[in-house]
């Protein structure tokens, strides 16, 4: 015993595994109990991000470069099919107005103020991702003094990317759907078919092989097929409704043919994301 | 002085590397985090490694750095204090050890860079399997994750062996 403990270096790695096991169970505690980080995390983590703007910003600038020549070998024939879209958008933006105009006016007559579907965008860029390959979170470029809270889903390209884990002063870390913990945030979403009837069900897991998300606890037996859009539905919290998930790409059912296991392509881009936009609900 | 000199050059170094992690990972992440092949760029270990397998008569208190990097890793990166704390110094001590054993050169440098480059996701997967903070199973880590990222890395260090060797040779030179 006493040989034991007269060994310097023996001592030295038990108390930095007994301190860093002590922190990291700490940690876990506090990551889903409180709203913010304790203080000193804030603080050091608004110095790291304002470090990490040093930089980022040149190498933002070299991911850049590559990113604009490949893209420039596709540009053509994107070129054609945009000039296409764009000319349906016109359309489809007066008819969105005027359903929008409208909806208000009904609302207000029914005396609706806030409905689920209102949130307003908060847009960040990116300013980190953790280097981890089991970890994919995201640092993003505002915080509080924004007015982003912890929990509010964030959006990327087509869709849902993820939700807001940590929030500091001026810089947040958002956890992306793709990652599959046992501590991960489950979103309630529904899909609607082409009969118009909704099916309620939440995320509740991802498949890293064929990069899919799978939608569970479906305890209804109406029709869904592939190619039915899945948003959010808004029920159970800071979520609003009607953010895109994705589109459902296969569905099979358990033994007892009561539960629906369902296969969604996500919309958002969960690849390079320069700017997201967080959700906050109104 | 020139002593004084490598060290600043080791934390400032240090310091980029911590930050370009984070960079490189988020700009080229289309390209890297691949759903059938993840590489992560472990700049801040190769920093590490390479400090304390070139060091020869410098006393540099490359042990707190390390564990100044891990903090970092913990509070910006991970939100988990605790995991690269402990991983860091262990790269270090790790590195150290080896250079008694081993001849510098560049084939002694990337088998140190193998086991330093395998050593930090086997114990950062390791500390978040623990506490339930990911859902990568062992066999998707050796396949998917651990592979690529040693193939990644071990290039960067080829890349780099002879610039950082020149650094701490001319240092020991002009002492």
């Amino acid at each position: 015993m006493h040989r034991f403990f007269s060994n310097r270096r023996l001592v030295i790695i038990a108390v930095g595994i007994i301190t860093c096991l002590g922190l990291l169970t700490l940690s876990v505690t506090v990551r889903n109990r409180r709203n913010t980080p304790p203080i000193i995390q804030q603080f050091g983590n608004d110095v790291a991000g304002f470090a990490d703007r040093v930089v980022s910003v040149p190498v933002g600038g070299v991911g850049a470069g590559v990113n604009s020549i490949s893209q420039l070998l596709s540009t053509y024939d994107e070129n054609q099919k945009l000039k296409q879209q764009v000319d349906q958008m016109a359309q489809d933006k007066v008819r969105l107005q005027t359903t929008e105009n409208e909806n208000k006016e009904l609302r207000s007559e029914a005396k609706l103020n806030n409905s689920l579907i209102d949130y307003q965008p908060i847009t960040a860029g990116v300013i980190a991702r953790t280097p981890s390959a089991w970890q994919n979170q995201l640092v993003i470029g505002k915080g509080k003094t924004s007015g982003i809270k912890k929990n509010m889903p964030v959006l990327a390209g087509k869709g849902l990317i993820g939700r807001v884990i940590e929030v500091n002063q001026t810089n947040s870390k958002v956890e992306l759907i793709s990652d599959d913990t046992d501590t991960a945030n489950r979103f309630a979403i529904q899909v609607t078919n082409a009969g118009g009837e909704t099916v309620n069900g939440i995320v509740t897991g991802y498949d890293k092989d064929k990069n899919l998300l799978e939608m569970g606890q479906i305890t209804t037996k109406v029709a869904i097929k592939k190619g039915d859009k899945v948003t959010t539905s808004g029920l159970g919290g800071i979520t609003p409704k009607g953010l895109f998930v994705g589109t459902i790409v296969s569905t099979s059912s358990d033994d007892y043919g009561l539960a629906n296991k369902v296969y969604i392509k996500p919309a958002g881009n969960l690849g390079t994301v320069n700017v997201v936009t967080v959700a906050a609900k109104q | 002085m020139r002593e004084s000199s490598l060290r600043w050059t080791f934390i400032i170094g240090l310091l980029l590397s911590v930050f370009l992690d984070g960079t490189i990972s988020q700009q080229f992440a289309g390209h890297l985090f691949r759903s059938s092949a993840t590489a992560v760029p472990e700049i801040t270990t190769l920093w590490l490694l390479c400090a304390s397998f070139f060091e020869d008569q410098y006393h540099m208190p490359t042990y707190w750095f390390a564990v100044f990097a891990g903090v970092v890793f913990d509070l910006f990166y991970s939100g988990y204090w605790g995991v690269y704390l402990f991983i860091f110094p262990v790269i270090v001590w790790l590195a150290r050890t080896l250079r008694q054993v081993l001849p510098v050169n560049l084939f002694a440098t990337l088998l140190v860079g193998f086991l330093g480059f395998t050593i930090q996701p086997l114990l950062s997967w390791s500390a978040l399997q623990m506490i339930g903070g990911t859902g990568t199973s062992f066999a998707d880590f050796m396949v998917i994750d651990l592979a690529p990222t040693l193939a990644l890395n071990e290039v960067i260090l080829l890349i780099l062996y002879v610039p950082l060797r020149q650094l701490y040779l001319r240092g020991a030179r002009v002492q």
